[in-house]
């Protein structure tokens, strides 16, 4: 990251379009990356744009954040699940009543239709595979959800019901 | 029942053929949906595929009421605050001098009152639609006037809403000043109501049509949006403001997303039917009577949008090709143009209303695209004094 933009960008929402994210390379100069509602993506650089269909710009998110790889179509396989699911994370907060309970003692999958595929504990990724790792404040849980499953699971975490 | 489905067929291949090989031209959609309606209309010569267009009307009023409720889910709060005052100022001077021009020449043309009103809504309101098509076609969405550009349709879109409920009293059957009174401040208040909804009923809504299925969710969403716009239309609202508030609604849930991406085929289907009818209840016969004060409004829609433009590059400091980016593509009228005009008509409005709205939006439909794609050449005509260079 360079050192005149020390928080990473936001994009910021283009009515009716999609998204823009607007960057800075190397040597500061300008990189605009609009993305479309159907998930293409344009990536403008001094006067010049390159165009990606929106497969094409789902593998170049994926190699750039670096966290996963993506198996060929996942995302459109995704699509063609019943009312789609998502991949989300969310941090569990100050006095959760569900701190220092285990996801086996939560009955999370049963309860809220999240699936909880990973903790991250500071600078430690946990993959739960053991249904005894107890959750922590502050960890952050890495889920699969269902359609609006984030909500539920919130509640759920922060006040058992 | 075979007949009615045959022609309806028809009607949806004409106007998708049409506008596929309007589209090789880079011409948006609509005018070419009317123009297939006034093409197989009773009023023209050749094939009639439809004797009376108002067998049209209830599905044509689905396509009505899709527009409008897409447009309110897709509204954010966010796209009105995140550009600031200077968005505010450059719509409010678009807005201003269009609908100010409009309300000019409609009193000019010696219509009516009710129908100067109706006029300054349609030069005074741009066409999101094609707008946002020009700017994705033209490669425009990384310009530094785009940003302006779409806020600035975002607000007329909000600002339509509006306008709709004012003119609650022209639209509806008000006999009197007092009932015309009674009619506005009733539209306000539903307004109003639905707004109250939309910030703090939002988890009701939610719960009321939430789905896991799409299915489902799909048919809750029409029934809940049908049922909002049935009551507007009989509060003498209009459907059109209640679809938009319906949306609005939905908007503020955790649906919004979800609802925008399902209802956008279901838009896609039945807006072509709702311009097509239009077309159909075109006379080209009754254009000749219209033309005079039709090319007065486009030419005065064009140097307003110049204007207006020049105005909106100084509030946000852009340069003159931005300048002449804004005010061709801003110049684009559709869709709201043509909701509007059908609105007064089932009003009972003065029959020329359509044929004008008619030449006005086929012409600026067509022609803004065309100017903007060549803004570049244009961009003498705004004085360097006016708009400087970029620094």
């Amino acid at each position: 990251m360079s050192a005149d933009h020390p928080v990473p960008p936001e994009p910021q929402r283009l009515p009716g379009v999609g998204q823009r994210l607007d960057l800075v390379d190397h040597d500061g100069r300008p990189v605009t990356v609009i993305r479309q509602k159907d998930g293409n993506l344009e990536v403008h650089h001094d006067g010049t744009s390159v165009d990606l269909p929106a497969n094409q710009a789902r593998a170049l998110g994926a190699l750039a954040s670096g966290h996963f790889r993506m198996a060929p179509g996942l995302f459109e396989r995704v699509d063609g699940v019943l009312g789609g699911i998502e991949f989300d994370w969310v941090t569990v907060p100050e006095g959760a009543w569900a701190a220092g309970l285990s996801i086996q003692d939560l009955a999370l999958r049963q309860r809220t239709g999240v699936t909880v595929v990973a903790i991250l504990r500071g600078s430690l990724p946990i993959l739960v595979t053991d249904p005894t790792q107890r959750i922590e404040v502050g960890d952050e849980l890495v889920i699969v959800t269902p359609p609006e499953g984030r909500p539920a699971l919130e509640r759920y975490l922060e006040r058992g019901s | 029942m075979g007949r009615e489905l045959i022609v309806l067929g028809i009607a949806f291949l004409l106007s998708g053929l049409l506008a596929r090989v309007g589209a090789r031209f880079g011409l948006p959609t609509i005018p070419l949906f009317v123009a297939a309606g006034i093409l197989v209309g009773p009023n023209t010569p050749g094939p009639v595929l439809f004797e009376n267009p108002h067998d049209l009307e209830l599905l044509a009023a689905f396509g009505l009421i899709f527009l409008l409720f897409y447009l309110g889910v897709e509204f954010s709060v966010e796209d009105l605050t995140s550009g600031g005052r200077k968005l505010l100022w450059s719509a409010g001077l678009y807005l201003a001098l269009n609908l100010g021009g409009g309300l000019l020449l409609g009193f000019a043309f010696g219509w009516g009152t009710k129908e100067a009103f109706v006029i300054a809504g349609i030069t005074g309101i741009s066409s999101s639609a094609i707008v946002t098509k020009v700017l994705v076609e033209l490669h425009r969405l990384a310009n530094p006037e785009t940003r302006l550009i779409l806020g600035i349709i975002v607000i007329e879109d909000l600002f339509l809403a509006l306008y709709l409920a004012a003119l609650a009293p022209v639209l509806g059957e008000a006999e009197s000043m007092a009932d015309g009174a009674l009619l506005f401040l009733r539209a306000l208040a539903f307004l109003l109501l639905l707004a109250a909804v939309a910030n703090w009923g939002a988890p009701v809504v939610e719960k009321i049509i939430t789905a896991k299925s799409d299915e489902l969710l799909v048919v809750l969403f029409i029934g809940f949006a049908f049922l909002v716009a049935g009551v507007a239309y009989e509060l003498g609202v209009s459907d059109a403001i209640g679809a938009f508030m319906a949306g609005l609604v939905i908007a503020g849930t955790s649906l919004a997303s979800r609802v925008e991406r399902l209802v956008r085929p279901l838009r896609d289907g039945f807006a072509a039917l709702f311009f097509f009818a239009f077309g159909l209840s075109i006379d080209p016969g009754d254009i000749a009577s219209v033309l005079g004060p039709a090319v007065i409004a486009i030419v005065a829609t064009l140097l307003l949008a110049v204007a207006a433009a020049v105005g909106a590059a100084r509030i946000n400091r852009l340069d003159r090709l931005a300048a002449a980016n804004i005010a061709f593509s801003v110049a684009a009228r559709g869709e709201f143009a043509l909701i509007l005009v059908t609105l007064a008509a089932s009003a009972g409005l003065d029959a020329r209303l359509a044929p004008f709205a008619a030449i006005y939006v086929l012409v600026l439909a067509v022609i803004s695209p065309i100017l903007a794609l060549r803004s570049a050449a244009f961009v003498r005509f705004f004085p360097k004094r006016l708009v400087p260079d970029p620094v």
